[in-house]
Formats: structure tokens, sequence, C-alpha cells
């Protein structure tokens, strides 16, 4: 070891040797580095050349150059013009640009899934009865034109009751919608064109919770039925009106699956809408409805429905939005006469009356914020005391609301609701308040077709 | 006697009727912008009635579908879009609740102007909606070049000699005008615009492309982080840097859109200006012609740059 270490440091290295391996070692180095520097010089160039913001000219151009490049963009114009004279637009003859993506166009419809996911809590409730958040719905929707002459909609969805989802069809209808003297028909399985609310889906709806004469007297979501319904729209100058007749099996009323009675009672109904613009960009819609129906097979009892309903909204772009919407509802059910054959006497029960309304104000002060707010009443006129008087009762409710929409297909809404429940014809108990508190969010994916005014 | 008089009465009223309905119906055109009417003017002129949905100052992306709006489309011999996807959110449920068939996609009365237009900020990646409201089929502001407003029209025109085919040559020879004159606007305005060549500025929203391409400025840098969607202030601040280092104090915006975002900027940019353009006719009460609304644009900002 000692010997090696000794050769080592007395090993000399000739001076004119180390001279060459500097010149080897610095030369290559300061060669590589030039080069590298040069190599970045071109890189910058290149980025600086890229981000050179004119679209049409290049470096050495000179500026007379635009009226040539400009009489030459003008000539390829009117040649693509002759090249497509006489055609509808629908298709070109020549080669163009911004032609369709072949697999974009083989859909040929819109396919779209919203799921709404909404948490409630009340804290009269037991811990493990609403006390939650689930999926209220989930819908899948399929849209478009069946034909020249046909529209077709299929839309499903899958609600939990009770922690067990249900997949059921919601809508499922074919449509005619340009037939003569304004006139569509529209066949299949429907939510009913009735008032407001019962067209629009629960997670299209401008608030969480389904006003309560909603809930009473059609349904937490919408009343639908298969059946026909014509619409026949009315252009006067001055006022827009569509009517609306429909009947259907009556098979069932009311949405869950332990909701309403299945039967098959036809069901008639009618629908008034009339469309005011007041101007700069205020619309309103009023119009009035009415229902008949059976509501069970085994007796004659029929049960009307009448409705009244009121929306005006103003806009300003995205950026401000005011909403007032309000619905009236008044439910009349009459009864079968009851023959004693026996007796020779016949009985009648007098009509069993329902009414209610809500009002509801939206004011969105920001392209993604809006406040609201809502009031409830509903009332059953036939609520009888002890005594077998009249008992005064009422449900009300006050309900405010904030709404974060991220964008067109998503929003975040919370709202707090009292509701203040009176009952003379209980002996006790008789005032009742509730405090509930909703959270909703609702997402969007696929295409969603545009909804009506 | 009484047998006279009841002849006498039907005649004054076949009279008056006769002369109270009009000979020669005029064509009735809806248009969804007031640009697009104004060139369906100059086409038919005294051949046509046209009506714009929206006004010059309203936002063509969301738009209330008003209820009046369905009379006039049921009443339409041509509807006249932009197309594109602008119209999206609103022109297709109008279009099928009108009950008109000769309004529809594919049928004579339908003019998608947007027809051999020249498109620019075509997505160049698989897109999706993280990225804002892109639009699939590229920038639909392309009215703002006075090159495809003559495409617009040729759009038009070849609409009207569908609907009405004999008076084909009167409509021909209205957009041969209207052509030169656009042309003639395109060459005076560039040549004023010369020194002004390369000059960058930031715009709210990337609408002003097709201005910016047709007059050999730059305009790429927008305050929106994400079309559609309000920027964030961390980006804002991105922004900021930029026209500093840049040296761009000019930020564009639409009159329909939040001038805050833009104000805010300029106020952090030492030296910068808002400038609020008229994309359309009608967005300010000045504004009554096509031109006038590419002339002023263009004034604002060689104003802006010259002061800069």
């Amino acid at each position: 070891m000692k010997l090696f270490k000794q050769k080592i440091f007395s090993f000399k290295i000739p001076k004119r040797g180390l001279y060459y391996s500097l010149i080897l070692l610095v030369v290559p180095f300061f060669g590589i580095l030039f080069l590298a520097q040069e190599y970045s010089t071109d890189i910058k160039n290149q980025i600086a050349q890229s981000v050179q913001p004119n679209l049409n000219l290049t470096s050495n151009q000179k500026k007379e150059d635009w009226e040539k490049e400009l009489d030459k963009e003008i000539d390829d114009q009117d040649s693509k013009k002759k090249a497509s004279v006489d055609s509808r637009g629908t298709n070109s003859p020549i080669q163009l640009n911004n032609q369709l993506n072949r697999s974009a166009q083989n859909l040929m419809m819109d396919v779209s899934v919203a799921v709404d996911i909404v948490g409630e809590y009340d804290k009269n409730k037991p811990k493990t009865t609403d006390n939650k958040l689930d999926i209220r719905t989930a819908e899948f929707g399929f849209t478009g034109s069946v034909d020249q002459w046909l529209r077709g909609n299929f839309l499903a969805a899958a609600h939990s009751e009770n922690g067990t989802y249900y997949f059921e069809v919601h809508e499922a209808w074919v449509q005619l919608p340009f037939l003569p003297y304004n006139i569509s028909l529209k066949a299949g399985s429907m939510f009913l064109d009735i008032g407001r609310l019962n067209r629009i889906h629960a997670h299209d709806r401008p608030f969480t919770k389904t006003p309560i004469v909603h809930e009473k007297l059609i349904g937490w979501e919408s009343a639908m039925d298969t059946g026909a319904e014509m619409s026949i729209l009315l252009p006067w100058s001055f006022l827009t009106q569509e009517l609306v007749i429909g009947s259907t099996n009556g098979k069932k009323w009311g949405h869950a699956h332990s909701e309403g009675i299945k039967k098959n009672n036809p069901m008639f109904y009618t629908h008034l809408k009339n469309f005011y613009y007041f101007g700069n960009n205020i619309g309103s819609q009023f119009g009035f409805s009415g229902v008949r129906y059976e509501t069970d097979q085994n007796n004659k009892n029929e049960r009307y429905l009448y409705g009244a309903d009121f929306t005006v909204r103003w806009n300003r772009s995205n950026l401000r939005e005011f909403l007032f919407m309000t619905e009236y509802w008044l439910s009349v059910e009459k009864f079968a006469t009851t023959v004693d054959y026996i007796k020779y006497t016949s009985t009648s029960t007098p009509d069993a009356k329902q009414w209610g309304y809500y009002a509801f104000l939206d004011y969105k002060f920001h392209q993604l914020w809006s406040i609201g707010y809502r009031y409830d009443f509903f009332t059953d006129k036939n609520s009888k005391n002890e005594q077998g008087l009249g008992a005064l009762n009422f449900i009300e409710a006050n309900s405010i609301q904030l709404t974060f929409k991220t964008s067109e297909f998503a929003y975040f809404r919370g709202s707090l609701e009292r509701r203040y429940i009176r009952d003379e014809s209980k002996s006790e108990n008789t005032d009742m308040v509730d405090q509930r508190i909703y959270v909703q969010t609702v997402f969007i994916l696929g295409s969603h077709p545009a909804h009506a005014y | 006697m009484i047998q006279n008089n009841k002849t006498l009465l039907l005649s004054w009223i076949g009279f008056f009727l006769m002369i109270l309905t009009p000979l020669e119906s005029k064509i009735f055109i809806v248009t969804t912008t007031t640009n697009t009417k104004y060139l369906a003017e100059q086409i038919g002129k005294d051949n046509v009635e046209v009506y714009s949905m929206i006004r010059g100052f309203d936002d063509p992306h969301f738009v209330m579908t008003r209820p009046d709006f369905l009379v006039k489309l049921n009443n339409a011999d041509i509807l006249c879009v932009i197309g594109l996807d602008l119209e999206i959110g609103w022109i297709p449920v109008l279009q099928q609740q009108s009950r008109n068939m000769k309004i529809q996609k594919g049928q004579i009365g339908y003019c998608d102007t947007s027809v051999g237009i020249k498109v620019l900020g075509e997505p160049t990646m698989m897109v999706d909606r993280s990225m804002g409201d892109m639009h699939i089929y590229g920038n639909p502001h392309y009215w703002m070049d006075p090159l495809n407003t003559i495409q617009m029209a040729a759009n038009v025109l070849a609409s009207l000699k569908r609907v009405d085919p004999v008076n084909s040559v009167y409509y021909e020879e209205n957009y041969k005008d209207l052509k030169m004159r656009l042309i003639n606007l395109i060459k005076e305005e560039t040549k004023k615009f010369e020194p002004f060549f390369n000059m960058r500025v930031a715009v709210f929203h990337d609408q002003f492309v097709y201005l910016a391409n047709r007059f050999k400025f730059s305009a790429n840098l927008t305050l929106e982080e994400r079309p559609g969607v309000p920027p964030s202030s961390r980006y804002l601040e991105q922004v900021i840097t930029n026209m500093i280092s840049q040296d761009i104090k000019v930020i564009l915006i639409s009159p329909y859109h939040n001038i805050s975002y833009a104000q805010f900027v300029s106020s952090k940019v030492p030296g910068s200006k808002v400038l609020v353009l008229p994309e359309s006719i009608g967005a300010f009460e000045s504004i009554k012609t096509y031109e006038q609304t590419i002339i002023e644009s263009l004034r604002l900002i060689r104003d802006a740059l010259e002061k800069k």
C-alpha cells in the first residue's frame, strides 16, 4: 500500500501534456456553453415569434401587403359563395373548415343525467326518519327528433324511498309538434301540463322543498300519467295564449310507490296559459288549470282541482334576475250519494274542500348567487272538532334560501323553514312550530335540454 | 229596397276589406341579433319586415325566452341565427314552441349566418365543462370582422332567394351594394389602423378576436380565466402582472358584461383604460348601422392606444 502511494505521488505529469489536457477540456466546455447559449437564443426567438399577436402578418411582411391579402380573401369567399348557390346551408358542396365531426353527429339526441341530493333536518322528527342526506332523484334523460314529424323524450328516474331506490319511467312520450293550426299532440307517459310547477322536475325547481299545497293536493314531485295531450298556440298580437287539453288513464295519483291507488278511471285536465310581455325584459305568464279525476275504482267519488298560476320574470344578461311565482289550488271532492234500499232514503255527503297557495320571490344579485323567500299556506275546510263543528286548521310556512349556482349545470342551495301548524280539531297540542333546514346540491351531466318560459 | 240596402252594405264592406288588405305582404324575418337585422334590412329593403329578438346591449348567450318571441316566430318566414351554438340555450326551445315548420333547421326559412364563415377559436383539444362555457364549434362572435359580415349577408341573401325567388335579382343587387360598402369599410379602417398593427390589448371575454384578426392587433389576453365564469382574484393578479410586463394599457369589454373586474384590473395597471365597445347595433344610442359599430369600436381603440 505504501509502495502504491509512493508510486502515485512520485508520478510526474509532463508540462506539455498538462497544457494539451487543459486545451482538450476547456475548448469543448466553452464550445458546449456557446452552442447552448445559441440554442437558447433560438428557442427564445421562436417563443417570441409564436406569441406575436398578429395572426396574419409575418415578421417581414410589409404593411401594404394586407390589401393583397384582403383581395385574396374576398376572391376566396366569392368562389365559395358560387359553389353553394341554392344550398340550404345544411351541407356544403365545398370543403369548409367548420364541418362537424362525424362521431359528434352520430349521437343525434341529447343525453343527460341529473342528480338531486337533498339533506334535511327537522328537530321534531326522530333521528332515524327524514333527517338524512339522500339522493332524492337520479334522472336519466334522452331527447331528440325521431324523424321529420316526431320528437321523442324518455326520462327515467331512481327515487329513494326509505332507503330503497325505485326506478321508474317519468316521461316517455312522442310528440307531433307541427300539426296544422298551431296544434301539437303528445302521447305517452308524461308530467301533466297543469299549473306552473307540475311540468318542472324537482331538480330544476327554484326551491328545494315542494310547496305544501302542491305536496298535499298533487304530490311531492309532480302528477304524472299515461295518455294524450293536445295543445294549441293562439298567437294574438297583444297576448299569446296556449290551451292544453289532456286525457289520461287516471291509473294513479301521487308520485311515490306508496302513494295513490292503482285504478283505471280516466282523468281529464285543461290548462289555459297566457303570456304577456311588458317590455325591457319583463315577461309574465298567468294560467288557469282544471283537473277532474276519480279517487278510486270502488266508488263514484269525483275530485276536482282548480288552479291559478302567475309568474313574472325580469333579467339583465346573466348578471341580475328577478323571479316571482305563485300558485293557488283548490280541491273539491264530491262524494257519491249513498242509497239505503231498505228505507228508500239517500244520503249525500257535503263536498270536501281543501285549498292553499304559495308565493315565491327570488333575486339573483350576482352571476353565481341568488337569494329567495317563500310563503306557504294550506287549509282543510272539512276538519271538525269533537263537537262536530268546523275546526280552524292551517299550515303556514316561511322559508328563506341562498343559492350558489356554479354554472348552468350545478348549484348548491341552503334553506331554512319555519312551519307553523294549527289544528283545532285536536283536543291538545293544537299549535306546533317546526324549524327545518334543507341543503341541496344538483348536478347535470350531458346535454340537458333548455326549458320553456 | 231592403235587399238593395243589404247588397250596398256588403259591397262597401268588400271594398273596405279590399283596400285595407295589402296586395303583397312583406317577408317577415326574425333575427336573433341587431346586426343580422341590419343586414336583412339592407338586402330586403322595402320587401321585408325585420324583427330582432334581442337589443344591441343584450347578451346573446343568455336570453330569457320571452313569451312574445313565440308570436314573432310563429309568423316568421325566415329565422336568422348567428349559430356556432351562440344561442343554444334559448333558440331551439323557442323554435319548437313556435309551431312554425318553415323556420326549423334545414327548412327554407332557416338561415344560419355562420355557414361558410372562416371560424377562429376552434378547440384544439377535447373540451369539457371544466374549461367553462366553451364553444365547441369555435368562437361565435364572428360578426366583428366585416369580411365575415359579407358572408353573413350572403347567407341572408340565399334565404331570401329561397323564400321569395321572384325578387332574387332585387335582393342580389342590394347585396352587391352592401358588399361594396363593407369592402370599402375594411380598406378605409385598416388604413387608419396601420400605425397600431401588432399592438396588444386585453379583453374581458374572448369576443374581439375577429376584430383583432381583421385589423391586425392582438386581443388574446382575457380577464376571464374560463369563458363565462367570473375570474378568481389569483388569476386577475396574473393578468395584472402580464399587462404591466407587456405594457398593455387597454381592456376591451362589451356593455353586457360585468365591468367591475375590468375596472379592478385597470386600477392596478398604471395608465390603463377600460373601453366599452359597441359589439352590436344599438349597443349605444348613437350606433345605428353596422358600419358605425366597426368605425366607433376602432376609433375608441385607436384613441386609447394613441394616449398610451
